[in-house]
């Protein structure tokens, strides 16, 4: 059993507890085997993560760990370039920084670099 | 080339201030009559087919995320109720007067792209914050940027002088059409919105999406739409034609009252629904508007 990121949910996953979406709703129960239908709802209520019957340890790691630290580095160099401008002191602004870094580095994870 | 004032160049945009297709209108009228009800509204929508696949695609969509297929009008009517179906008559109907974009400006299905991503994280933005009527803000989100679009489909010649400009000052294209009009697309935004007869509330919030925390209206409303555009232009769904993603106005965010895990639950939310939203909106992949 593992929590996993939603983004990385498949289609067949057995979920493991209840699903309830960030204000304590019902979704759907414990038990229920995740078809595409579940992974649009998930997304549309902005549920995170869910405990399914997946093995141990997928990603409940950081993207930004699991890429090579050049891949990261170039990463890190392309994102800043496409902001007009960065204010590193603005805590939010680097949130959303950070969040879209993990964002864009998630499909490269496993990747072979070049 | 003398640079009309803001009122003379919206009087100028004849497809802006345009009257609705008949369809469109037909279904306001039933929206507005005082004998309204969902079967009047209904049987006047089903006299559109293509609002009426819109309709049903985004009420089966991620969107809404009902648990069950959504399989006639009134249904649709009745789930997701009558005013917000108002709102999406008429913001339907503004994406189908803007067709003629020049390609060179900007790629039309990009900027709808754009436009429904700002539309769906306005309206999650306004869930999360428990703000009363959260899809009101879907129909904010998805024309905040409709000022730019009618200077890019109904005047080129001044598009011409904001893109030259632009090119040479390295600026945003937000700074280009200060420099060159006195005013940008927020302005002429907040004109048509309020031509168009949309409450105050959204009028505000499109006019004042570029200076949130300036708005003499609601600062929070003009946040929530400021940060849907800032999260979607860093996400680079669509483009509104920037190049890059304009700043965070600081203090937006605070104004909404979020803690700091709030952008990571939006940007997924965001992510998992454009796609459904955009097929539901668009109904052939290589045609971005339908037109009636």
């Amino acid at each position: 059993m593992a929590r996993v990121n939603c983004n990385a949910l498949k289609v067949g996953m057995m979920v493991t507890a209840d699903v309830c979406n960030a204000e304590g709703m019902f979704l759907f129960p414990a038990g229920t085997q995740l078809t595409d239908r579940h992974l649009t709802i998930l997304g549309s209520w902005g549920v995170l993560d869910v405990d399914v019957d997946a093995p141990e340890g997928m990603t409940t790691t950081d993207p930004l760990v699991q890429i090579a630290p050049e891949e990261l580095s170039r990463l890190t160099g392309d994102l800043k370039a496409r902001f007009l401008s960065l204010d590193e002191g603005d805590p939010v602004a680097m949130e959303v920084f950070r969040v879209m870094l993990k964002r864009e580095a998630g499909p490269m994870v496993g990747r072979k670099t070049a | 080339m003398i640079i009309p004032g803001i009122n003379a160049l919206v009087s100028s945009l004849p497809e802006a201030l345009g009257s609705y297709a008949p369809t469109i209108h037909e279904i306001e009228v039933a929206l507005l009559s005082p004998q309204c009800s969902l079967s009047s509204v209904a049987a006047a929508i089903e006299k559109d087919p293509d609002f009426t696949a819109r309709l049903l695609r985004l009420a089966n969509s991620g969107f809404y995320g009902f648990p069950h297929r959504v399989a006639t009008v009134t249904e649709a009517l009745s789930l997701i109720g009558i005013l917000q179906v108002h709102g999406l008559v008429v913001s339907t109907s503004i994406v189908e007067r803007f067709a003629g974009v020049d390609a060179d400006f900007v790629d039309m299905r990009e900027f709808w792209r754009h436009s429904l991503a700002c539309g769906i994280a306005a309206r999650d933005i306004a869930q999360l914050r428990k703000m009363r009527d959260p899809d009101k803000y879907f129909v904010a989100g998805l024309l905040h940027d409709v000022g730019r679009l009618a200077l890019l489909s109904c005047a080129p010649r001044i598009t011409r002088l904001v893109l030259d400009r632009q090119k040479v000052s390295g600026s945003s294209l937000l700074a280009a059409e200060k420099e060159v009009l006195g005013y940008d697309h927020a302005d002429i935004g907040g004109v048509l919105m309020k031509h168009w007869g949309f409450p105050p509330r959204l009028v505000d919030a499109v006019a004042d999406h570029h200076r949130p925390l300036g708005s003499l209206g609601s600062k929070e409303n003009a946040s929530v739409v400021h940060v849907a555009d800032h999260l979607v232009n860093a996400m680079r769904l669509g483009t509104s034609g920037e190049k890059k993603v304009p700043r965070l106005v600081p203090g937006a965010w605070e104004a909404l009252e979020f803690e700091m895990d709030a952008v990571q639950r939006l940007v997924v939310g965001i992510d998992s629904q454009i796609d459904a939203v955009e097929g539901a909106f668009f109904l052939r992949e290589d045609e971005p508007i339908s037109h009636a």
